[in-house]
């Protein structure tokens, strides 16, 4: 059993200064760490079943490092898609891009990270699957092959720490989280030893890209605290019971301060506790 | 061209997602004067329309079949498209869960619409409309501008925007719709979902949590926390206090300069309630329980307990005990 397998690497900027748009002089690019850990996946899978690795990774000077860490860390082949204006490039025109080249490598298993660091985006890994027309499992926390290379067994991350068993036939696009797998040390003798080894670039010009535009990106600025939501307090209440409705954001806190026997405190805190569904 | 809440229904119900997704959806749908509508999958859906109707929608479409029992993105996918062909165009608003980001972003590939995931803002600025998210870590925020005429696919993430208070002001319709699913359109075999193992999720993930502080005299003291977390299935975390003294490790404190933390229940203990602490706790019920009367936590609780945790623990955890539950016998293992 010999799977393809294309990881999909992107690099970002952790030195941005104070506008990430007009990129810092002095920029330290790395890769992006939820893709780190799609690649240690990837790694992974070269072991066990001696998979082709494919890293690929869509940028200007910038995706060469992410490269130099594929081929570093020790996968088989880079593929370089070389475009410069990275930054005009939204997630939807990223996975175009992506897929346009991965379709050509008739993969087993793409795997990507969930979540970009940079822009927010988790969108590039079901973009993807969409356009390759692939069944597409993310949030992964781990996997594994079974059936000779055909079947893939998935655990996924839920919200507040919740987990699902997800499986599906290969070939299929899974997004890795961050945490998945412990990244590996590459010496600087490796990653210079990487930089050197031969990668295939594809020149990508813009009649390349579909063209879809609508909504823009008009301003990029310090974060600022959105208002939490309020509901509208009674009028019939008090000035100083409008205020505490304000101030707790339309949930009615009961404050409750008790100071007795212990056993009746016990009691409380389960009544409450049951109350609340929490017990 | 309305606004459309996807609705996600978790294992414990509704999705408080949801729920915010709706009050942001409303705010939406008056400065554009157009309808909420709450779209809501599953097998049996109609259980949870009593709850949306509370919140100010006006219409509930409610998509129901067998296969949509577990989340699953081709099964829902399919679903939302048809959906959409039929009752669209018109912006979506998801919940920025798992599943929600998910389903975004396959559903906008899939319709071709626009997609602004991750959103802590979603709101009507002059003619247009403008979707704010935090970019490159939380150090900045990107503002994005959409003609108020173009259909788009959103997601907002949970615990920002907050929720409003129910209550009946409209009486919204309510349709029904089966899909045409097959099961062999469905390429994904999913499970069903488990809850946490509060021991070994991160604390950020955690929907109960137990945390000590300086007021916790010793190792010993600290095991009545842990058999309390025990108890109640919580994870257990605490102060700087606590982590200088070590009883917990880094990955485990909470604070400012800690984790941050949103459970349902923090339980405090021994714990003043400094900013430098509460400043990373947001949770709807705090029961606090220590001896100063006029500690800061007190003041912020919805439970104050005045009283030596090293007689109250024991108390509390024996009477919790005999009501015959405990928490990590019932947790499933992962």
């Amino acid at each position: 059993m010999s799977l393809n397998v294309v990881v999909c690497v992107h690099t970002t900027n952790i030195c941005i200064g104070n506008d990430p748009i007009q990129m810092n002089t002095n920029p330290i690019w790395i890769i992006n760490p939820s893709d780190r850990s799609a690649l240690e996946a990837a790694m992974n899978l070269q072991a066990n079943y001696n998979a082709n690795i494919t890293a690929i990774s869509i940028g200007g000077k910038d995706a060469v490092v992410s490269l130099n860490y594929c081929l570093g860390r020790g996968v088989n082949n880079a593929m370089h898609l070389e475009y410069d204006d990275e930054v005009s490039l939204d997630a939807y025109r990223i996975a175009n891009i992506l897929a346009n080249a991965i379709n050509d490598l008739l993969p087993d298993l793409v795997l990507c990270g969930d979540h970009g660091n940079d822009w927010n985006s988790s969108s590039v890994g079901p973009f993807l699957a969409e356009f390759l027309d692939l069944p597409q499992i993310s949030h992964v926390t781990g996997f594994e092959i079974e059936n000779h290379g055909r079947f893939l067994q998935t655990e996924r991350r839920l919200e507040r720490g919740g987990r699902q068993k997800v499986a599906c036939n290969l070939p299929a696009v899974i997004c890795m989280t961050e945490v998945s797998y412990q990244n590996t040390y590459v010496s600087v003798y490796r990653l210079r030893e990487g930089s050197q080894r031969p990668r295939e670039i594809k020149l990508i010009s813009k009649q390349d890209e579909e063209e879809k535009s609508g909504v823009r990106l008009v301003e990029v600025s310090p974060i600022r605290t959105r208002p939490r939501r309020l509901s509208h307090p009674s009028t019939g209440l008090s000035a100083a019971q409008r205020m505490q409705f304000l101030m707790t954001g339309g949930f009615e806190k009961k404050q409750n301060v008790f100071e007795g026997p212990l056993e009746e405190g016990a009691n409380k805190v389960i009544s409450l506790l049951r109350e609340s569904g929490f017990f | 061209m309305d606004i459309w809440v996807v609705g996600e229904i978790g294992t414990n119900g509704l999705e408080e997602g949801t729920l915010e997704s709706l009050g942001e959806g409303r705010v939406l749908a008056n400065s554009l004067g157009v309808e909420l509508v709450c779209i809501l999958l599953g097998d049996s859906p109609n259980q949870y329309s009593s709850i949306i109707s509370q919140y100010d929608v006006d219409k509930i479409l409610l998509i129901k079949h067998p296969l949509l029992s577990i989340y699953s993105t081709d099964g829902f996918c399919i679903s939302l498209t048809e959906v959409y062909k039929k009752f669209g165009p018109a912006r979506i608003i998801f919940s920025a869960s798992s599943n929600g980001q998910d389903l975004a972003a396959r559903l906008a590939a899939r319709l071709h619409l626009e997609l602004l995931g991750n959103c802590i803002w979603i709101k009507s600025v002059n003619d247009e409309i403008q979707l704010i998210r935090r970019i490159f870590s939380d150090r900045f925020q990107a503002t994005y501008a959409s003609p108020a005429d173009l259909p788009w696919i959103a997601s907002l993430i949970p615990n920002v925007a907050g929720i409003e208070k129910p209550h009946h002001s409209r009486n919204p319709i309510i349709t029904e719709f089966t899909p045409h699913l097959e099961p062999r359109l469905i390429r994904i075999y999913a499970g069903p979902q488990i809850p946490g193992n509060p021991r070994s999720i991160a604390i950020e993930e955690a929907e109960k949590i137990v945390a000590g502080g300086r007021g916790v005299r010793d190792r010993v003291s600290w095991g009545l926390l842990e058999e309390l977390g025990e108890t109640l299935g919580a994870a257990v975390g605490g102060s700087r206090r606590a982590l200088d003294l070590g009883y917990i490790s880094s990955n485990r404190m909470i604070g400012q300069t800690g984790h941050q933390v949103k459970p349902q229940l923090y339980i405090s203990v021994g714990i003043s309630g400094m900013q430098q602490h509460l400043g990373g706790v947001a949770s709807k019920c705090i029961i606090s329980i220590n001896t100063d009367r006029n500690a800061p936590i007190i003041q912020r609780s919805t439970l104050g307990i005045i009283a030596d945790l090293h007689a109250f623990l024991p108390l509390l955890i024996n009477k919790l005990l005999s009501e015959g539950r405990s928490g990590p016998d019932n947790q499933i293992p992962l």
